[in-house]
């Protein structure tokens, strides 16, 4: 349910109102540990990402450092400890083995230890048992952003029964996969002296494109007012961008239950990144997580180590679904450029 | 005054005619040197009123005066002679030539001016009341000279023009109501004819609630407000309604750009009761609908206000009036959400005069306000409807002993009911559970004493006293929580159910109020004052506007009321007999047990709405410094203040403190705050005016370092409110021509005038933005970043 509205956009219209890049100097710097990490039900590897905030400014400025070296690990409620491996190339980030699953009813804490020995620890976190009844559904969804401008896609919408017995929080997680065609032949390279010449390419037409979090927004839902009922609600909005729905895309949602602390830090951060200059909008506030420096308790940490019970449901979503599909964009090269392209067809295609 | 004038000797009476030209001859020849008073009464050729604030000028001397309440003037001359200039608003300039002998006494008739279509500026005071009274920050304003002024967005708006006063804030366009030193928007008691008001404004800020036409005049209490008034913390707003003539009907319509309004008023029964009505509504619908965007051609803002109030004057010591007001907005986005919002009041008072000095005042009160928001969205959709109803009853005295001496006293009680929430599914398919909050139900009583006196020539006291009770009531479910632990969901113990009327929480207080003043001479003096205010009913909003998402919440078991200290210290002067006023103003200020809410707290439908409060301090202190020009063709004020608001969590937890337990700005901090106001009257019938207005951009928090979750870009934020945005400051302009014509239906006025004429991009808010894959970036919010042009045509008839 969403209580809080873009009043702006009218406002912007008929009163002149207008948002304008603002010149601000920002000496002060604060250095705060960041933890990003979450242990699910399904199989691994699982990874906590650890790292330091960086001064606020241009993308030059200030660099997100990631934290290496340090030594991290999970226990769960029957005092059993499990090491994570810093992953080889990918500094700050540490993984579980391939076989580590949490499991339902179990707590864990993170447990972490840098080089300067420094001294962390989430506090427990408990695997609430999600419902097993994930059913997806599909609506189209356009909305006019000028008069001739629009923004369509489908919303992908959850369906579950919630559990009447306990307060239940839910987080929903999208990827997809989709194959492009593409006109390598007619690709358009540049000569020595940077004039535009066709330079045809032998490959590729046809990938297939796998995206983690195709919509990004965090999509969370509390049951407070829809206790023990059949619920629906929008699990991702895949929009249609001319080029996903070439022949269809698999949309897989993942829902996470979430303890009450979890929903808490999530609902937060999903405020913090809706604060768009809505004369409604609430004062930034600061982000907490579970994580306490034992040493200092008073230090804040940002993050949240959640642990999540994740039921898995998928889709394919078809132009056909949609009243008013876009014509596909033509892309004049190798279809392989995009990130995470394939050309090799996907079992389950 | 009034007393000396008439222990006088009469030495001599002339009558003048404003036709006659002859030189009139004051006083009986005396042989001193001495100089000697020229009493003098200015009444209207028509009716013999009275004529009180009419600007009598001798430009030989570059001398004026002005009359006082009951036509009266005096001038101190040399014998000689002299030639008067009587000029006043609506009536035609008189020259009155005049040889001074001695001392005496004369008699000015004056012609109305048919041609002029101003209202006649009453001012219902003495022209140095602001030196003689004991009141210290209060301000008073008649409708006409907010009329005089230019409209903002098309419209005389009373609360804006409130903020054009010395110790008064405001956020910014977009904001309900305003601050007064250093208070927040709830803590203001706006009473429209004696009903108290939640919320002042249509479309979240940007037009006051009610016609300017049926209001009167307007007295804002700032410090040393008298003990007659209590419930809110910061500020009384006394608005009263303008009575309706008992002897003839007239109105206005005002055709507007953004909205129209029409009033009338006049007897029913000739000379008992009158009756008179307003009604205001916009049209904003319309021009939305004429954009071409789509996502404005499908909002919707709409807003209308009516009132009707009735007078009968039973015979010339028993007076009943009824008023009633009621207004509506409802504002629709291209999205599924509605806000919709209604203020009611109604009044019913009995006024009765036990004798010249012994007045009663009764009234019973009902004020009404209802907010609602309606989600019509296919999958979750519902409503949200909260409400407050308010009932009172008061019985106020006054007993004017003597011309020194003045005592009031009565005893007021109301109760207070409201509903937190309703929440019920939008159709049949809409998931949603229904629930309703338990509503809260509260009793709050005063009795009150004030003795005003007058000792010796250049002291006067008033001191008095107001004791308070509130009852909290059921039913009521009271949860209990673990000692030592913040309140939270996880940390409650038990629950105790209170049933129907019992006393579930009772609070009381004594309402200490004083002034004194000390006269240096009759244009001089300085006052000192000091209030104590308790407030049982707070806002808690996570914004800085009166909006419809607000929960308005009784003190209760974990609630205390707030409770505000005031200490404030004036100097007064006027000069030019009354024609310039000064004032300095300095006040400090203890604010107890100011609200706060955790970061991320969940306000809306919260059964145990205590876990995500905080309850901290605060601390306001400043000065303000005003210069007033009352009369001639050019009038107009100039203010400065300077105020600090702070605040102070603290709490034993991270959790429970904001800004980590040190003091911060409130949100509407605002330093430094300048205004210029200025009426230039070109000839009788145009006349120009203008607004500057300066003020220290209010506090925004920077981030003070960015991390990177979720693959995006986020601003961290670990203190509150640190930083400013840029200054604010905005010219309106407005030029006033009136048609004369012989026949009154075609008298019309127009206005032209333009709010922020350099179109200033003012920042409401700073924000920044964290979008993925792109660097973080400040951005700032204008409400309104160009010029407002706005035409509006008013006919008497």
């Amino acid at each position: 349910m969403k209580y809080r509205n873009r009043i702006i956009p009218i406002l912007l219209v008929i009163l002149g109102s207008c948002i304008d890049p603002l010149d601000v100097n920002i000496d002060r710097e604060v250095n705060v540990l960041i933890v990003e990490g979450a242990i699910t039900t399904q199989p691994g590897p699982h990874f906590v990402k650890l790292t330091r905030s960086a001064k606020y400014g241009s993308i030059f400025d200030g660099y997100v450092r990631p934290i290496a070296g340090a030594n991290v690990a999970i226990r769960d409620s029957e005092g059993k400890v499990v090491l994570l491996r810093e992953v080889a190339d990918s500094p700050g980030v540490y993984a579980t083995s391939a076989d580590f699953k949490a499991v339902v009813g179990k707590s864990y804490t993170l447990l972490i230890s840098t080089l300067q020995g420094l001294e962390y620890t989430s506090l427990p976190e408990k695997v609430i048992q999600a419902p097993q009844s994930l059913a997806l559904s599909v609506e189209y969804k356009k909305t006019q952003v000028t008069e001739k401008e629009f923004r369509s896609g489908l919303d992908v919408l959850a369906t579950f029964d919630d559990n009447p017995e306990a307060q239940n929080y839910y987080m929903w997680k999208n990827n997809g996969t989709y194959k492009i065609k593409t006109y390598p032949e007619d690709y358009i390279g540049r000569n020595s002296e940077g004039d535009p010449v066709p330079q045809p390419k032998d490959c590729c037409e046809f990938c297939w494109l796998e995206e983690i979090n195709g919509d990004p927004t965090i999509r969370l839902l509390s049951d407070n007012n829809v206790n023990g009922n059949r619920v629906t609600d929008v699990a991702a909005f895949i929009e249609d961008d001319a080029v996903r729905f070439y022949e269809k895309y698999l949309i897989r949602i993942e829902q996470h239950t979430l303890t009450r602390e979890a929903y808490q830090f999530f609902n937060l951060l999903k405020e913090q990144l809706s604060i768009n200059g809505d004369i409604f909008d609430p004062p930034p506030a600061t982000l907490r997580g579970n994580m306490i420096n034992l040493t200092n308790p008073d230090e804040n940490v940002i993050g949240y180590f959640r642990v999540s019970d994740v039921v898995i449901d998928s889709l394919y979503l078809t132009k056909e679904m949609m009243a008013e599909p876009r014509p596909l964009r033509r892309i004049n090269n190798d279809c392989r450029v995009y990130k995470n392209a394939t050309t090799i067809k996907p079992s389950y295609w | 005054m009034k007393k000396t004038l008439l222990t006088l000797p009469l030495l001599l009476i002339v009558i003048l005619t404003a036709r006659a030209q002859q030189r009139i001859v004051v006083g009986t020849p005396t042989a001193d040197f001495n100089i000697h008073n020229v009493y003098g009464k200015v009444v209207s050729k028509k009716d013999r009123s009275t004529l009180p604030g009419v600007n009598v000028f001798i430009k030989s001397l570059n001398k004026g005066v002005s009359t006082d309440e009951d036509g009266n003037f005096i001038i101190r001359l040399k014998k000689g002679d002299y030639t008067l200039s009587v000029t006043f608003i609506g009536y035609k300039e008189t020259i009155v030539p005049i040889r001074v002998v001695g001392d005496g006494r004369l008699l000015i008739k004056l012609e109305e001016d048919l041609t002029q279509l101003e209202e006649v500026v009453v001012t219902g005071q003495e022209p140095d009341a602001n030196v003689r009274s004991t009141d210290i920050g209060r301000a008073s304003l008649t409708i006409e000279s907010i009329k005089e002024l230019p409209p903002f967005l098309g419209e005389v708006d009373i609360l804006k023009t409130i903020t054009l006063l010395p110790g008064v804030a405001t956020v910014g366009e977009a904001s309900s109501g305003f601050n007064v030193r250093g208070g927040g928007v709830d803590q203001n008691l706006i009473l429209l004819g004696g009903a108290p008001l939640y919320n002042p404004t249509h479309l979240f800020g940007l037009y006051s609630a009610f016609n300017s036409e049926l209001v009167d005049n307007l007295s804002l209490y700032k410090g040393g407000i008298p003990p007659k008034y209590g419930g809110r913390s910061a500020s009384i707003l006394d608005i009263s309604y303008k009575d309706g003539s008992l002897t003839n009907w007239s109105g206005r319509v005002t055709a507007g750009t953004v909205s129209s309004k029409i009033s009338a008023d006049g007897p029913i029964i000739k000379d008992k009761l009158s009756l008179s009505v307003g009604g205001r509504v916009s049209y904003i619908n319309y021009l939305l609908n004429m954009v071409k965007d789509p996502s404005v051609a499908n909002s919707a803002a709409f807003f209308f206000d009516g009132n009707v109030i009735a007078t009968y004057k039973i015979n010339d010591n028993n007076k009943i009036k009824y008023s009633f007001y009621q207004s509506g907005d409802e504002f629709r986005l291209a999205s599924d959400t509605a806000y919709a919002w209604q203020n009611q009041g109604h009044v019913l008072s009995w006024k009765h005069s036990f004798s010249d000095n012994l007045t009663m005042d009764l009234s019973l009160v009902r004020s009404k306000y209802d907010f609602a928001i309606l989600n019509k969205s296919k999958i979750n959709s519902f409503s949200l409807r909260s409400g407050i109803l308010d009932d009172g009853a008061n019985l106020d005295f006054d007993w004017e002993i003597n011309d020194n001496n003045d005592l009031s006293f009565g005893i007021q009680t109301k109760l207070l009911r409201i509903n937190p929430g309703i929440l019920e599914p939008g159709d049949a398919n809409s998931p949603v559970n229904p629930k309703t909050l338990e509503a809260e139900k509260g009793h709050e009583s005063a009795v009150y004493l004030q003795h005003e006196i007058e000792l010796g020539k250049n002291l006067a006291v008033s001191y008095g006293l107001r004791f308070n009770l509130f009852r909290y009531l059921g039913p009521k479910t009271v949860s209990e929580y673990e000692e030592y632990l913040p309140l939270s969901n996880e940390t409650r113990v038990s629950d105790t159910f209170y049933g129907s009327n019992e006393l579930v929480k009772q609070f009381s207080g004594f309402e200490p109020r004083a002034s004194l003043r000390w006269a240096f001479n009759s244009s001089t003096s300085f006052k000192l004052g000091y209030n104590r205010m308790y407030q049982y009913i707070q806002v808690i909003s996570n914004t800085t506007t009166i909006a419809p998402t607000d929960i308005w919440k009784l003190s209760d078991s974990y609630l205390d009321p707030q409770i505000v200290d005031q200490f404030s210290v004036g100097i007064f002067k006027n000069f030019s007999d009354n024609g310039w006023e000064t004032s300095i103003e300095g006040y400090y200020k203890n604010i107890y047990n100011v609200i706060e809410y955790k970061d991320g707290a969940r306000l809306l439908l919260n059964d145990n709405l205590e876990t995500e409060l905080l309850s901290g301090r605060g601390q306001a202190y400043g000065a303000e410094l005003f210069i007033k020009k009352k009369y001639g063709r050019l009038t107009g004020w100039l203010s400065y203040t300077y105020s600090r608001s702070l605040r102070l969590v603290d709490g034993a937890y991270p959790i429970t403190r904001v800004n980590n337990g040190d003091w911060y700005p409130a949100n509407y901090d605002k330093p430094h705050i300048g205004t210029v106001v200025t009426n230039y009257k070109i000839n009788p019938l145009v006349s120009f005016s203008a607004i500057f207005t300066y003020s220290t951009g209010r506090p925004v928090t920077y981030p003070s370092a960015k991390f990177s979750y979720e693959a995006t870009d986020i601003a961290y934020f670990d203190n509150r409110n640190q930083n400013r945005a840029p200054d604010y400051h905005r010219l309106d302009l407005s030029l006033t021509f009136a048609f004369p014509a012989k026949k009154k239906i075609l008298q019309g006025e127009w206005v032209v005038a333009v709010y922020n004429v350099y179109g200033r991009k003012n920042a409401y808010s700073v924000f920044f933005d964290d979008v993925q894959g792109f660097p973080p970036q400040a951005f700032q919010l204008a409400v309104l970043g160009v010029p407002f042009p706005s035409l509006s045509y008013t006919v008497k008839f």
